[in-house]
């Protein structure tokens, strides 16, 4: 009886242990399994800080609207794995009223063989009628060849309508404005036709003295004997990166004569003394004394910043005012360039765009000198990947506030941020400026390109009050992002235009007064990367309420004043004689 | 014993028979804690040589990927046509983990993701290996690093704080972290890290460097260029901290000052990054074993002036680029200084078969012809030089000594004079130009080259000597 209750305990007691044993067993939340190294980084990292704006949910920011518009262009990069430099730099493009219609035509530099080893491809002018774009390259003449980069538009010789200046790989072409729709190449005639590897280029007049003059940006002093073989870290060839070419240019500062030739002043006015691997550059008055300074982006070379004396020399002032390298000391690859006063204190500050590794960079003018705050304006994470080219910064959504776009592209085969087939496809990115940060609003935008972006050309190009843009593509077709912002809200637009032809006042500075806020632009078509935008000036009104005031310096430093101005307009304002101005209103 | 179990008993037995069937079903069907095929990954790889000679790894990435989840690493990157060396290592250490579970291998697959600038899932091991060896500071140390390369600042605070804690003797970290606060405005603890740097390290320029950008953004200028001086004494080849005086000389109004420590910066070989600094992730880089490794350091050899160590290493990559005319010309440049001649000769005809009008391996095969005193060939190679690029001024200089030991001295001066105007910033070329003018009976011209010198390099002590011994 003892053994058998014995037997019995033992039978209970290993039931009761191969019960829990089993259970063990059998449960997912005993298993000893191990967390692995994902699920540890897991727990450990959580989700990147990527800040997505809660009040940026748009839908459907931007609709490409090319196809639909008839404006096809697909650009030849003349890549064949071999590499070389200038293969991967353009192209540009300018938006321009071509023929006097009051719309803005598309101008885009064309690509084609780096050496004459087949037919080159022009450059392509695109004319907008109603229904949308007409090839009108052939009978405009403004088909000439590639490989081309950078575009300025501006009525250099004042008669009225608007030229073209265009920086290739040799000799540039300035294409002048017949004044019927057409052109002709007249760059050696003018004395502009500069052949080095030139890159950005803008009209400013430097000396104030009522006519255009012309700086242009030179990259590397290329040629195909230069190039050697470069790698990624992982030993794959690559491009090479600027400075292995070791040869940094000078850039050219050409002075307008007033007769339609130009006289080349690069060493008598400073700009010639120094060299750099130049690609973006940026007019304006930095320091607010009336008279136009320069921002180059260089290339891993220190960026130039040249600050106009007003005698018809200028001195770089870049490391004095702390913006040649960013706030570690790196010259930083610059490429595309924006300024407008992201801080609401009537200076202008900068943005430069970058290649991936490092951030974008934000130098906040503090008056004279420049504080990089590239982090604290949250430019962090998000920028980090991205090779951005392009850049525009402007009011998307009219909420007084501005916003930027960023067109990018890598230039290396490790391409941190890969987007489709082509190993230097990346997306492009969108970002609002809220509270003092730059916050990514990609995902919310609906931009969902990805290519190898380049160039960005900002302007209403459909005339409807709003902001559209134009992006060029390395190797790939050009997109016309259509703003699908809605028509209810408040916008002005202002054209400043001076001199015997009433060309736009290029280098005007124009505060606008509106409810308590005051709005600092300038009039200035040259921006980003390559690029030239639309020469009318474009405000965000936001929630403010009129009464809207607007204060004109002219590029001559003298100043008009213009009240009562209305809201969803585009006002243009001529400088008469007396340096006043006369406004004429017209609606889109 | 005869006694009937009672039903619950029946019951009891019944339980042991079924967690028996239970175990021994268990013990079948359960997946192996993490399970992988250990010999596995290497055999993913194979190695072809591509058109320029290069051998590449060949490998599904997909496949590798899904073998990576399988054992819980996170997920590769695309390796796929990348250098064999590094891949295999990866492979390797992948392997071992799998294999054992443990931490060395584990950290050595973050390590090389580190090196090859795959910060995502070099992040990834870091921040694992964080909690299954808490204790290592290095971890955390990397983990802070690669947070700092992706842009999340404060999860790199956070670990390199949690490093420093750790390993206090850590001026890297001090340094990293002072970086990081100086970035985010936050000057009071950027100054306490970098002053924690310095009193670390006093003999190396990152802490001085640090305290000095400090010192400028609180507007204290003379702070500021005391520290960074202390910083260019210490470390006399950081172009950043040259870079740093610099813009601090010229807000502080001095710009001559500024002009020089720029000027300087820009003579200065410039390194890359943290590399120099950061004896963790050097060893990083050297264990990756990584063709940018190897460059980095034939820069360092070449910034050194020490070209055994240079053709070392040039011999080395060309074993992995075998037709690299670039290291070519660098591997030759050393012979040249080595005395290795014809070794130079055959390294740059070998080079010239494969890029016949490259400048550098032009000039090279001229340098060598003119140490074979075989003057023809200098002028024919150097004419075919200046062909392709009248502007490639070392030809120039080349071309003027050449012409000088050919007792021609008046062409010889030309030709450097050409030189010094293409390139007007190289010292040394305006000194030997003096030279030759001082030797062929010109001196005012010498003296005249001596003072353009020193309006451009006031500090140049060789031209101060030189002008004082012709002005007596």
């Amino acid at each position: 009886m003892m053994r058998a209750r014995t037997f019995r305990s033992i039978i209970l007691c290993l039931a009761a242990v191969a019960a829990a044993a089993g259970a063990a067993l059998t449960s997912p939340r005993r298993a000893p399994v191990p967390p692995s190294p994902r699920q540890l980084a897991a727990e450990v990292l959580g989700e990147p800080d990527v800040r997505i704006s809660a009040a940026s949910t748009n839908s459907r920011v931007f609709t490409d609207a090319a196809p639909e518009l008839g404006l096809v262009f697909h650009h030849d990069n003349d890549a064949r794995g071999a590499y070389r430099l200038p293969e991967e730099m353009g192209p540009g493009a300018g938006l321009l009223d071509a023929d006097g219609d009051g719309d803005l035509d598309v101008f885009i530099a064309g690509g084609g063989p780096l050496t004459g080893d087949r037919p080159a491809r022009p450059c392509r002018l695109f004319r907008r009628d109603p229904a949308g774009y007409v090839d009108v390259t052939e009978m405009s003449g403004a088909g000439v060849p590639g490989p081309a980069y950078g575009v300025a538009c501006a009525d250099y010789d004042d008669d009225g309508d608007v030229d073209i200046y265009l920086t290739r790989l040799g000799r540039n072409a300035l294409l002048r404005n017949r004044g019927d729709g057409t052109f002709e190449e007249v760059a050696a005639a003018a004395g502009v036709d500069d052949d080095g590897f030139g890159a950005s280029c803008v009209f400013i007049d430097h000396d104030r003295d009522g006519d255009l003059d012309l700086y242009v940006v030179n990259y590397v002093g290329w040629a195909e004997e230069r190039e050697s073989p470069c790698y990624t870290i992982l030993g794959e060839r690559d491009y090479c990166n600027p400075l292995v070419y070791e040869s940094p240019l000078a850039d050219v500062l050409y002075r307008n004569r007033g007769d339609g030739t130009f006289e080349d002043v690069s060493m008598a006015s400073g700009i010639g003394h120094a060299k750099g691997n130049g690609l973006g550059v940026i007019a304006s008055d930095f320091d607010d004394d009336g008279w136009i300074d320069l921002y180059v982006a260089n290339d891993q070379t220190p960026a130039f910043l040249w600050r106009n004396r007003g005698d018809g020399t200028f001195e770089n002032v870049a490391t004095h005012w702390g913006c040649a390298y960013d706030g570690r000391g790196i010259a930083i690859a610059g490429m595309g360039v924006a300024s407008e006063d992201l801080d609401g204190d009537g200076r202008f500050d900068l943005l430069v765009t970058n290649i991936h590794g490092q951030t974008n960079l934000v130098l906040r003018n503090d008056g004279g000198t420049f504080e990089d705050v590239s982090l604290a304006m949250g430019l962090g994470v998000w920028s980090i990947p991205a090779t951005a080219f392009g850049v525009a910064l402007f009011d998307q959504d009219h909420d007084g506030n501005l916003d930027a776009y960023f067109a990018n592209g890598d230039v290396n085969v490790d391409n941190p941020m890969p987007a489709g087939d082509n190993r230097y496809a990346q997306p492009d990115q969108f970002a609002r400026l809220e509270n003092g940060r730059l916050v990514d609003a990609t995902a919310a935008s609906g931009v969902t390109f990805a290519d190898v972006g380049r160039g960005v050309a900002a302007g209403d190009l459909d005339d409807d009050g709003d902001v559209d843009l134009l992006l060029t593509n390395n190797g790939g077709p050009v997109r016309l992002l259509r703003n699908e912002q809605a028509g209810s809200d408040r916008w002005l637009k202002i054209s400043a235009r001076t001199g015997p032809g009433r060309r736009h006042a290029i280098g005007a500075r124009l505060r606008l007064r509106v409810g308590g806020r005051v709005f600092t632009r300038e009039v200035r078509p040259q921006q980003s990367y390559l690029c030239s935008g639309d020469p009318r000036v474009h405000f965000g009104l936001g929630d403010a309420v009129s009464p809207i005031s607007l204060e004109i310096r002219w590029p001559d430093g003298r100043i008009s004043q213009h009240e009562d101005l209305t809201s969803n307009t585009h006002v243009t304002f001529i400088q008469d004689d007396a340096g006043g101005a006369s406004g004429r209103e017209a609606t889109p | 014993m005869t006694e009937r179990l009672a039903w619950y008993e029946w019951l009891a037995v019944l339980a042991l028979l079924a967690s028996g069937v239970v175990i021994v079903r268990a013990r079948v069907s359960s997946p192996p804690p993490l399970p992988s095929p250990p010999e596995a990954l290497p055999t993913l790889m194979r190695v072809e040589i591509a058109e320029d000679g290069r051998a590449i790894a060949r490998l599904d990435d997909d496949t590798l990927a899904t073998a990576c989840r399988a054992i819980g690493l996170p997920d590769p990157p695309r390796l796929d046509g990348a250098d064999p060396v590094p891949v295999r290592l990866l492979l390797e250490e992948m392997e071992a983990w799998a294999a054992t579970r443990a931490t060395p291998p584990l950290g050595r697959v973050g390590r090389i993701y580190q090196a090859i600038e795959m910060h995502g899932p070099a992040l990834a091991c870091f921040a694992a290996l964080t909690r299954l060896e808490p204790d290592e500071a290095v971890w955390q140390y990397f983990m802070g690093t690669e947070a700092q390369a992706l842009g999340r600042d404060d999860l790199a605070i956070e670990a390199l704080e949690a490093s420093r804690r750790r390993d206090p003797g850590d001026a890297t970290a001090c340094a990293r972290l002072g970086r990081l606060y100086l970035e985010r405005g936050d000057l009071d603890t950027a100054g306490a890290r970098y002053e924690q740097c310095r009193a670390l390290q006093p003999g190396r320029s990152l802490g001085h460097t640090g305290l000095g950008r400090v010192a400028a953004r609180r507007g204290d200028h003379a702070a500021a260029i005391e520290h960074l001086r202390r910083a260019v004494a210490a470390t006399p080849n950081d172009f950043l901290a040259y870079r740093h005086l610099s813009q601090t000389l010229a807000a502080a109004g001095d710009a001559d000052g500024a002009r020089r420590a720029s000027e300087r910066a820009e003579r200065l070989p410039h390194y890359e990054g943290w590399l120099v600094f950061d004896e963790k992730l050097q060893a990083s880089h050297a264990l990756a074993r990584t063709q940018r490794y190897l460059e980095n350091q034939m820069r360092l050899a070449a910034g050194a002036g020490d070209a055994t160590r240079l053709a070392e290493l040039a011999t080395r990559l060309l074993e992995r680029r075998p037709r690299d005319h670039n290291t070519m010309a660098l591997l030759a440049t050393a012979l040249i200084q080595l005395d290795r001649t014809e070794e130079a000769l055959e390294t740059v005809t070998g080079a010239l078969a494969l890029k016949p009008d490259g400048l550098r391996l032009l000039y090279t095969r001229a340098q060598i012809a003119a140490i074979q005193r075989d003057f023809d060939t200098v002028h024919r190679v150097l004419d075919r030089t200046e062909a392709i690029d009248p502007r490639f001024a070392p030809v120039h200089e080349l071309r003027g000594r050449v012409l000088f030991l050919e007792n021609r001295p008046e062409a010889g001066i030309a030709a450097i004079e050409t030189a010094v105007t293409l390139e007007p910033d190289v010292i040394p070329r305006r000194l030997l130009l003096a030279v030759m003018q001082e030797r062929s009976g010109d001196r005012d011209a010498a003296i005249r080259t001596l003072e353009a010198t020193l309006a451009i390099a006031p500090d140049d002590e060789r031209a101060r000597a030189m002008l004082q011994q012709l002005e007596r």
